[in-house]
């Protein structure tokens, strides 16, 4: 794939732009963003070739002259770039009442850069058709393995970013792809209707088309189990965390909490621990668009700043934040890259990106034979961070019982793990040598703002409540 | 970028569509960011979405394809589009389905956010959040405030021409109490209909009191066992749930769990549920006049005295199920209790006040979540608690609710204020 040309054809209105507002404002900037973004979703008995949500195209200008940020969204900013820069002068005000009532801010940082930035992409060699006939294919793998299967999807959801940024001093473009597929079988025994998934994500889609009718035994064989499923018995007990929900902790406990627009506002306990141990001396986490190659791998942010890979906890120390540069504006730190945008529409906040726990020394085999009674849960269904009071909450699809140093077919369904995040954290007392990152899911920001993530990580043994 | 106008008649002069459909959005904003009480960020957005779906009949099938239209597409690029989607829409062997028909509106959603200019608007709703705070210990840490005129327009091929004009407000408030050792918050966020700065003002204030709760709040020394009440926000996510599964595309797929004359309520100890889909309630923000079809919505009783009477949705899997459509309808209206709220905190129970997150599980049968704050009342002394949790079967629950006389308006739910649930474990 390639470079946008809408917004190649803009670099000049962009550069434009931002000499007239730089007449008014001592930091301008200006962000494009043409996101093309697919699914196709094949149904047993409907199917849609259509755009996604994920789609996006427009701009976004960025402005300061000491004080509070402005930013201004709008679909194109062709034509006169006086007229432009008067209407957005003019339209970004402060009501009466609140002027003089600014935040305090430093300059924002603006170091000459210009460099384009291109991912390796198979998506050129494949079209809608191609797509559609794999889904097809998995969905009918599934329907045809079980006569309790009552609906199989198969959705491929697919993503192109085109990004160019345009300050006074920087110019910089990327363009990469991403790629999910997903597979969700809905399975009926007796009065019991469960659902169940497996997915799969690359950049290429070679590689995710061809591995979504691989995993259709594996969904069967995991529908078959959790329509038995029973509710687990509330208590605190032996926990080993699969991939999935080991990136589901580390997002939740301590991925939201080291944002760091949370420390402006004293929104987050972690503000006030850097340097302190918050987990066990065997663990290290770590966030980036650069620290992993996954769904939230990018070259630059929606700030214009390089991706990072920020080690967040390093033997149980925590270390360092992760940052826009809005915040950074305002607690005199170096930005993180992890400014990012719903989309053009939206404001830019520090998000997290790829989050995910160090691996560790630990074979899975040792850590499950190392418990007498607890659960392997697994499966991220979602969960809820509390960065101010450090309670975290993750719900996992399911969990299987452990029993004298062996894993059960015992299903459990839904687990609910939840706890004071020290305490969780804390109990960490194996990680296993292997490591995974999801990136299938999305993340708010508190209710809203949803941009695409990644987690994982490796296994990890701890003691914690499950409900 | 195109004007509608074109967009339609480039459509309208191919021959080879069975039908078409133009949704546009056109939504425009202002927002104010605070940290603390002092602005961080003052922002402007306008932007105008568009969505083409074209359908094409084929091999006694339809099939349809959907893309967005942005401001780099022009005349030749549209074409290009229109050819690319036909050949897609090809692809898809659906059952033959037919848009709705010949109707046109445009319908202005009253608010009195339509009178004030959006800055003045965000302002008032400002002062609001801040003025509610008299403690000299609390705070709000942040606020954000969104004020949003959205105009949507739905046209199809079938004599489908509809507008409807929306203001509505969010606002995103994070009251916060300050210890000597401790400081905690809560995270509170409206969708608000109408400029109401008294309504939020209260609101707020109330918070205020209850964030204060938790920093006192201590978790039991000894496990909690009795009834559950929850209030409006858990209430609204329940309901919300019970309701989604009655919609008629799960059921063309049959990936519902209740069909019509299935007991959700199967040996009721407490109020028999009446919920239905509503297309708006007044006070609203959820409230729509037509879906993305076209459809008018038309309010639907789904559940009458605990029993499912009636499905709802779109004119498509209506039309799959031999229904008659209602539309998709964003709001859900239960029917209020006889029980006051006065009397429904009498006796001993947990009121929920903020959780992590309401888990309703229909398909596992399961509702839980961790509790933030909440509530003890012993039957003497009501006492903040935290650090606990609460799980159970989500048919229990509903077999043994108590839903409280007066009503209330949050988000997309109207209905009882609280609600009373036994037969959880808290622990």
């Amino acid at each position: 794939m390639s470079f946008s040309k809408f917004l190649d054809s803009r670099r000049g209105d962009c550069v434009a732009l931002v000499r007239e507002l730089k007449k008014r404002f001592d930091y301008v900037s200006v962000l494009g963003s043409d996101v093309k973004a697919l699914n196709v979703r094949v149904n047993k008995k409907t199917s849609a070739i259509s755009d996604a949500t994920d789609a996006d195209c427009g701009f976004v200008i960025k402005l300061w002259r000491g004080g509070a940020f402005f930013e201004y969204s709008l679909d194109d900013i062709a034509g006169d770039k006086e007229e432009l820069a008067l209407r957005i002068e003019s339209e970004l005000r402060v009501p009466e009442k609140y002027e003089g009532r600014e935040i305090s801010s430093r300059p924002l940082c603006d170091e000459p850069l210009e460099k384009s930035f291109r991912r390796l992409s198979d998506f050129d060699k494949y079209d809608e058709k191609d797509i559609l006939r794999a889904c097809e294919k998995a969905r009918d793998l599934l329907l045809a393995a079980d006569e309790n299967v009552v609906n199989a999807m198969a959705l491929v959801r697919t993503l192109e970013v085109s990004k160019l940024f345009v300050s006074e001093n920087r110019t910089l473009d990327q363009n990469y792809t991403w790629v999910n597929g997903i597979l969700v079988v809905n399975y009926r025994e007796g009065d019991r209707l469960i659902g169940a998934r497996e997915g799969v994500a690359s950049h290429n889609l070679a590689y995710a088309l061809s591995s979504l009718p691989l995993l259709a035994d594996k969904l069967i064989d995991k529908a078959r189990h959790l329509v038995k499923a029973t509710p687990i018995e509330p208590g605190v007990y032996d926990v080993i965390t699969d991939p999935s929900v080991t990136g589901l902790l580390a997002h939740e406990a301590f991925g939201h909490g080291v944002e760091m627009d949370m420390f402006v506002k004293d929104r987050a306990q972690a503000k006030n621990f850097i340097g302190k141990q918050v987990a066990s001396p065997i663990c290290n986490m770590r966030d980036g668009a650069g620290a992993a190659l996954s769904v939230a791998s990018y070259y630059f942010d929606d700030d214009g700043v390089l991706a990072h890979d920020t080690q967040i906890i390093k033997d149980g120390v925590l270390v360092a934040g992760i940052s826009d540069i809005g915040s950074a504006s305002q607690l005199g730190t170096e930005p993180t890259g992890n400014g990012r945008r719903e989309s053009h529409k939206r404001k830019a906040y520090t998000r997290m990106t790829n989050t995910f726990f160090e691996r560790g020394e630990d074979k899975l085999s040792d850590m499950i034979a190392s418990i007498k009674h607890g659960y392997m849960i697994f499966e991220t269904n979602n969960g809820m961070e509390d960065p101010k009071n450090w309670q975290v909450q993750c719900v996992a699809e399911y969990g299987r019982e452990i029993v004298d140093g062996k894993l059960t077919d015992n299903y459990v369904a839904p687990v609910v793990m939840s706890g004071y995040v020290p305490d969780v954290l804390k109990s960490i007392s194996m990680i296993s040598d292997d490591f995974s990152l999801e990136g299938a899911g999305s993340c708010g920001k508190g209710h809203k703002e949803w941009v695409r993530v990644s987690d994982g990580g490796p296994a990890l043994k701890l003691k914690v409540r499950l409900g | 970028m195109l004007d509608t106008q074109t967009i339609l008649q480039i459509i309208a002069a191919r021959q080879d569509f069975s039908d078409f459909k133009l949704v546009e959005t056109d939504k425009q904003s202002y927002e104010m960011f605070f940290v603390h009480s002092k602005v961080e960020t003052v922002r402007k957005a306008h932007s105008l979405d568009r969505q083409i779906t074209v359908y094409v009949n084929h091999d006694g099938k339809r099939g349809s394809n959907s893309f967005d239209l942005n401001a780099s597409v022009d005349e030749d690029r549209l074409k290009a589009m229109l050819d690319r989607a036909k050949e897609q829409a090809e692809l898809i062997f659906d059952e033959p389905y037919v848009l709705p028909n010949d109707e046109t509106c445009n319908v202005v959603i009253d608010s009195d956010l339509a009178d004030a200019e959006p800055m003045d608007a965000a302002a008032k709703l400002a002062d609001a959040v801040f003025e509610a705070n008299s403690h000299s210990d609390c705070d709000i840490n942040a606020l954000e405030i969104f004020v949003v005129k959205s105009v949507l327009r739905v046209v199809n091929s079938r004599g489908i021409d509809k507008t409807q004009t929306k203001y509505t407000a969010h606002v995103e408030a994070i009251p916060t109490a300050n210890g000597e050792d401790d400081s905690v918050e809560l995270f509170e966020n409206y969708d608000l209909a109408s400029l109401d700065a008294d309504w939020l003002r209260d609101e707020i204030s109330a918070r205020l009191d209850d964030v204060k709760a938790r920093l006192s709040a201590k978790k039991p020394e000894e496990a909690l066992s009795c009834p559950i009440v929850l209030n409006a926000n858990e209430l609204s996510e329940l309901f919300t749930a019970i309701v989604n599964d009655l919609n008629y595309a799960n059921q063309y797929m049959h990936v519902n769990l209740h069909s019509v004359g299935d007991a959700i309520q199967d040996n009721p100890k407490g109020d028999r549920l009446c919920i239905s889909a509503r297309g708006s309630v007044k006070g609203s923000a959820s409230s729509n006049s037509f879906d993305l079809d076209g459809t008018n919505l038309t309010d639907r009783e789904l559940v009458h005295d605990g029993r499912v009477v009636a499905g709802f949705g779109s004119s498509r899997f209506a039309g799959y199920l031999g229904k008659t459509p209602t539309g998709a309808l964003g709001c859900v209206d239960v029917r209020v209790g006889t029980t006051p709220c006065e009397e429904l905190l009498k006796a001993p129970h947990l009121e929920l006040v903020y959780l992590s997150g309401l888990q309703v599980e229909l398909l596992n049968d399961y509702i839980g979540g961790e509790i933030r704050l909440a509530y003890y009342f012993d039957g003497e002394k009501r006492t903040p608690v935290t650090g606990i949790a609460f799980s159970g079967k989500l048919s229990e629950a509903l077999n043994t609710v108590t839903l409280s006389e007066e009503r209330t308006v949050r988000g997309n739910y109207a209905g009882p204020c609280k609600a009373k649930i036994e037969g959880v474990r808290i622990f």
